[in-house]
């Protein structure tokens, strides 16, 4: 990701965008998407609101990872999922902050998650006919419990099922809890030495 | 940059722990230093309090660990300038003498060249010199060496619970020694004990104090960029190289 020293935008939403202001924006989750040939500052849940578009992954992929997010945690495609997913797979791995990173995934991120996400729909359609967006919730549920205590044996995904698991409950986890907003939630004070700028 | 090559007098691969701490102490020195670093130029105003910022701070994203018994490191591992050292939990245990001996003494990996006694003075050295909090007394297994300069960090509750099971099976336990300052130390401050070490500690009193060494020399080196490697071979018996 390449970021201008100086870049001011005028379109409501965004800011003046200086490293430092990046940087700072970051602990709260501010990311930048890309609208319009626009760069604006926003949170995954105001550039879903804004239906700001994706730049790697597709529709379908998207609603794939917003439906696995909000069985793992409801609440997670609201909070902007696939767009925080999208806009961190599209840049620089190096300026990545997915725990696909921390985790040391070898596969670069965006190959990663395109493949689970097919092998997600490829095993659905094995065991219920259907792709993954279409099962009930209850199946849903089914699918996830299956996916986390020991590798499923047909499963093409890049990694095993365990620890895709822990991927994608980290990554709705990280855009619902992750933030300032998010230790709000959990009643948790968040004590910064240096506090991001914006809440979500 | 390679200007500044062919005028220096040493050439420094590598701004983390080891790279930068050596860089400072030639510098102060009077030497020209150069370092060559592939990563970010962090500085502590960088430390952003986010467990998502902090990942940007760990792993080196592009470099693969391949071979017999490719490794997984990323947590514990940073590029840029301090590497690990600017996140890491700065536990600080010296190793014991007879881990200088593994191959004479249990026939595994390799015998260091020399042994704890040559390296004591040094281990004493680095802890007077970055700050390292503990109970020298209390760590009855501690080999040979000064007592720590600072007292050990606060205990914390699960630590409580943990003593208390092993004082009820007769075991001991010591506060881990720890390169954070329990107090004042050196012109930094004491640890204030709100839980951001991981996402880097702007307030130095972790070893991110490597970034104020290395601010002290400044002056004498000059920080240069390199590409960084693409892959670690870890051979079936974890001694190739690539």
């Amino acid at each position: 990701m390449s970021v201008p020293e100086e870049a001011s935008m005028s379109e409501a939403g965004a800011i003046a965008l200086t490293r430092r202001s990046l940087v700072r924006s970051f602990g709260l989750g501010s990311l930048v998407f890309m609208s319009g040939g626009t760069s604006l500052l926003l949170t995954p849940s105001e550039a879903r609101a804004r239906q700001v578009s994706l730049r790697t992954l597709s529709a379908l992929e998207a609603e794939t990872l917003d439906a696995l997010g909000d069985t793992l945690l409801p609440g997670a495609a609201a909070a902007g999922l696939s767009h925080y997913v999208d806009q961190q797979i599209s840049g620089d791995p190096v300026n990545c902050l997915l725990i696909a990173r921390y985790l040391g995934v070898s596969e670069h991120f965006a190959d990663f998650y395109r493949k689970t996400l097919a092998a997600v729909d490829l095993e659905a359609s094995r065991v219920w006919g259907k792709a993954f967006k279409d099962l009930s919730g209850e199946e849903r549920i089914a699918f996830i419990k299956a996916m986390a205590p020991a590798p499923l044996a047909n499963w093409t995904g890049p990694l095993p099922t365990p620890p895709t698991y822990l991927i994608l409950r980290n990554d709705a986890v990280d855009v619902f809890y992750g933030t300032v907003e998010g230790f709000d939630r959990l009643e948790i004070p968040y004590m910064p030495h240096i506090e991001p700028q914006e809440k979500w | 940059m390679s200007a500044a090559i062919e005028e220096t007098e040493v050439l420094i691969v590598g701004a983390g722990a080891a790279g930068t701490l050596v860089a400072a102490k030639l510098a102060e020195a009077g030497r020209k230093v150069v370092v060559l670093e592939a990563g970010a130029p962090w500085r502590v105003e960088d430390m952003v309090s986010s467990q998502l910022w902090a990942r940007r701070l760990k792993g080196t994203p592009g470099v693969t660990s391949v071979g017999g018994n490719p490794v997984s490191a990323a947590f514990n591992t940073g590029a840029g300038f301090g590497g690990s050292a600017i996140h890491y939990y700065a536990s600080s245990i010296r190793l014991q003498p007879e881990d200088f001996k593994v191959r004479s003494i249990y026939g595994r990996s390799a015998d260091w060249p020399f042994d704890y006694d040559a390296l004591r003075p040094y281990y004493d050295k680095v802890q007077r010199e970055i700050g390292i909090s503990g109970d020298a007394a209390a760590e009855k297994w501690r080999p040979e060496g000064e007592p720590y300069p600072m007292p050990p960090l606060l205990q914390q509750t699960q630590a409580d619970v943990i003593t208390r099971g092993f004082q009820a099976k007769g075991l001991a336990l010591s506060p881990t020694p720890t390169a954070i300052n329990s107090e004042e130390y050196n012109g930094r401050g004491a640890c204030l004990y709100d839980g951001w070490c991981d996402a880097g500690c702007p307030i130095v009193v972790c070893l991110e104090k490597i970034g104020p060494i290395l601010e002290r020399a400044r002056e004498g080196i000059r920080i240069g960029e390199i590409y960084g490697t693409s892959a670690i071979y870890a051979g079936a018996d974890h001694r190739e190289a690539a």
